[in-house]
């Protein structure tokens, strides 16, 4: 038996109620009359814990279906990884070096994420991108972004 | 009925000042332009366009978000009717005939008779809305704790038993919102729940921040990696204007449509997904020549078109009276709301009359809008739906994370995306329902005050849930569902209404 999106959620389901209730033992259940901030959490999260029980009971009963789809196909992990890895890097760069060159990570490891770009359409495809998010975020909402930021410390 | 007239023109003028109009135009225009991306459907866009909105003051915002609903379902539905790619459940049926009549070069057709038809339908949706009003304030105003705690129940349960993926996946995924939204200071208590000592996370995960990762980034990923099957692009638009018999054909069928979707509209959970798919199978069902529809029947278009935009505008009776969402996209109204400060319910048309009024009349400038602006422009959206989707998703990328970070200038915010861009993806792949994700999260903290008001008001008495009559009635009801949808017949049934 492979492992399937269905484990995953029904994992993530377990772990999460799980987690959830733990913290919220932590926070107080109460009494009926005055719930504190813990009983919440203590019995939503027993009960996503319960769903995600029967969640992989289900999947693990099924598992011949046809329905049940895989975690992540293969031609879906180069993206996964680069969208992910390009925001990634404009959280890490914003802050630091201002909004334009961190657009240019974001797109430019994002890009990775299809096979089928071409490396010269790049450079047009930066600016292009850059000109309409300035325009829009910069001038047409008036945002203060850094646009062009190398001191460590912003003002 | 003078009384909501004359409410009805005090909204139209709010809606009216110079500063309004454009926000609702410039709201239209990037509505129109994001949502008519092929693969970016009107949830996407809304959550995309959500963190522009958050500057501006409260009406002003408002009508803005207003004008981004309303371009975004009309991007939508072009999309469905010129490329066959839906965005979201409710134009699939829209494909069915929309398609076919863009290839048989009557897509200009199709396109004037969705927009004339969701303008006829939204025009009378906005007056149900206003004439609605009084009369839901005050069965609003005996809502206590238990009815709004049993309400949310209701809601959720009805929203889950017809969610894609099942019943345990949509319960599920509704718990973890609620979980997720119960995240940051406790209201009554002032203890930091779920915050991992990060400061910024004691005001809670950022709405949405939360949306863009779940429906954005998780979309991005799955549309690459799908990407590669050939696609049917329809750009001759044809003639504008339906021909004679096209159009005789299609007035009944926007009033039917109109009247279905109004009705379904109201009703919390289901309203919106059913209301076009109804509406289409009412159409085939009473038409002579049932053969017809799948291959480009006039009404195929015009009832689903029309029941839709009724539902959605009916839809925010329940959304602004009670503060109870019935969609994702209301869920994600509701909360642009709450991060304005205003919460939503009977006390609004009281203290808020003017951004109530004015955003029931910018509803209606936003749909006018669309119509005398969007058709004129059909050609330049068709432009844009031609830009191959390995420049455009670099394009809502950016926007999506610019538009994320200006929320709080923290990067923070950044890292939050990549986490719900992981959640949401996984959850994705398993089917599991991103609105019952979505509802949960906003109904969750408004679930968890009612119900500890309730018992504590009750004195710890479970019995405050069925000693009212409007409390019990959602609390049997929720049940009844809770029972149905465990029998398979139920499930596969809605599964059809709503895939």
């Amino acid at each position: 038996m492979s492992f399937h999106a269905d484990h995953a959620v029904g994992i993530l389901f377990v772990a999460v109620g799980g987690i959830a209730a733990y913290l919220g033992i932590g926070y107080g259940f109460g009494s009926l009359a005055d719930m504190g901030p813990g009983a919440l959490p203590v019995l939503l999260g027993a009960t996503l814990s319960l769903f995600g029980g029967a969640l992989l009971l289900q999947a693990g009963f099924l598992h011949e279906e046809r329905t049940a789809t895989e975690l992540m196909p293969r031609e879906e992990r180069r993206p996964f990884l680069a969208i992910l890895a390009a925001l990634f890097a404009f959280g890490l760069l914003i802050d630091r070096v201002g909004l334009l060159p961190s657009l240019v990570a974001l797109v430019a490891v994002g890009w990775l994420a299809d096979s089928r770009g071409r490396l010269k359409e790049l450079p047009l495809l930066l600016l292009a991108i850059a000109a309409i998010i300035v325009a829009i975020f910069y001038f047409g909402l008036g945002i203060p972004f850094h646009l062009l930021d190398w001191s460590i410390a912003r003002a | 009925m003078p009384d909501f007239l004359s409410s009805i023109l005090m909204g139209l003028q709010v809606a009216a000042s110079v500063d309004n109009l454009f926000y609702c135009l410039l709201g239209v225009m990037l509505g129109t332009a994001i949502g008519v991306l092929p693969g970016v459907g009107p949830i996407i866009t809304i959550s995309l366009l959500l963190p522009l909105t958050f500057g501006l003051p409260p009406t002003g915002s408002l009508i803005l978000l207003a004008g981004i609903y309303y371009g975004a379902a009309y991007g939508g539905s072009t999309t469905s009717i010129l490329l066959n790619l839906p965005g979201e459940a409710s134009s699939a049926v829209t494909c069915l005939d929309g398609h076919q009549m863009a290839r048989r070069g009557r897509a200009g057709s199709a396109l004037a008779i969705a927009a004339l038809g969701s303008f006829f339908a939204g025009t009378i949706g906005t007056v149900l809305i206003a004439a609605a009003a009084p009369a839901m304030a005050s069965v609003a105003a005996r809502f206590g704790s238990a009815e709004y705690a049993a309400l949310v129940f209701c809601a959720l349960v009805a929203t889950a038993s017809i969610a894609k993926g099942g019943f345990i996946k949509g319960i599920g995924s509704g718990v973890l919102g609620v979980l997720m939204g119960l995240a940051g200071a406790d209201v009554a208590s002032g203890v930091f729940r779920f915050t991992f000592g990060i400061a910024e996370l004691r005001d809670g995960i950022d709405f949405a921040v939360l949306a863009v990762g779940l429906f954005a980034v998780s979309e991005i990923i799955t549309t690459i990696g799908s990407s590669g099957k050939p696609e049917v692009v329809t750009t001759k638009v044809g003639r504008l204007w339906p021909n004679a018999q096209e159009f005789r054909l299609a007035w009944p069928a926007v009033l039917r449509g109109t009247a279905l979707g109004s009705f379904l509209g109201v009703l919390p959970g289901a309203g919106l997904a059913m209301s076009s798919f109804s509406a289409y199978m009412v159409e085939k069902s009473i038409s002579r020549q049932p053969d017809r529809f799948g291959s480009g029947a006039v009404e195929g278009v015009a009832a689903p078109e029309a029941a839709n935009n009724a539902a959605s505008q009916t839809a925010f009776i329940p959304t602004l009276m009670l503060g109870v969402p019935g969609s994702p996209v209301m869920a994600l109204f509701l909360g642009a709301l709450m991060i304005q400060g205003i919460n939503p319910g009977p006390s609004m048309i009281t203290n808020n009359p003017d951004l109530f009024w004015g955003l029931v009349g910018s509803m209606w400038i936003g749909n006018l809008m669309l119509v005398i602006l969007n058709l004129p422009l059909i050609g330049l959206w068709v432009k844009l739906l031609t830009v191959p989707y390995q420049w455009l998703y670099l394009f809502v990328l950016a926007f999506a994370s610019v538009g994320v970070y200006s929320i709080g200038f923290s990067s923070l915010q950044i890292l939050t995306l990549v986490i719900f861009g992981a959640i949401g993806y996984v959850l994705k792949r398993a089917d599991c329902s991103f609105a019952m994700f979505i509802l949960g999260f906003v109904l969750g903290p408004m679930f968890e005050e009612n119900f500890r008001r309730a018992l504590s008001l009750s004195r710890g008495d479970p019995m405050t849930f069925l000693n009212r009559p409007i409390s019990l009635t959602f609390v049997v009801l929720g049940i009844a569902i809770l029972l149905a949808a465990t029998t398979s017949l139920v499930k596969r049934g809605a599964q059809e209404a709503t895939d």
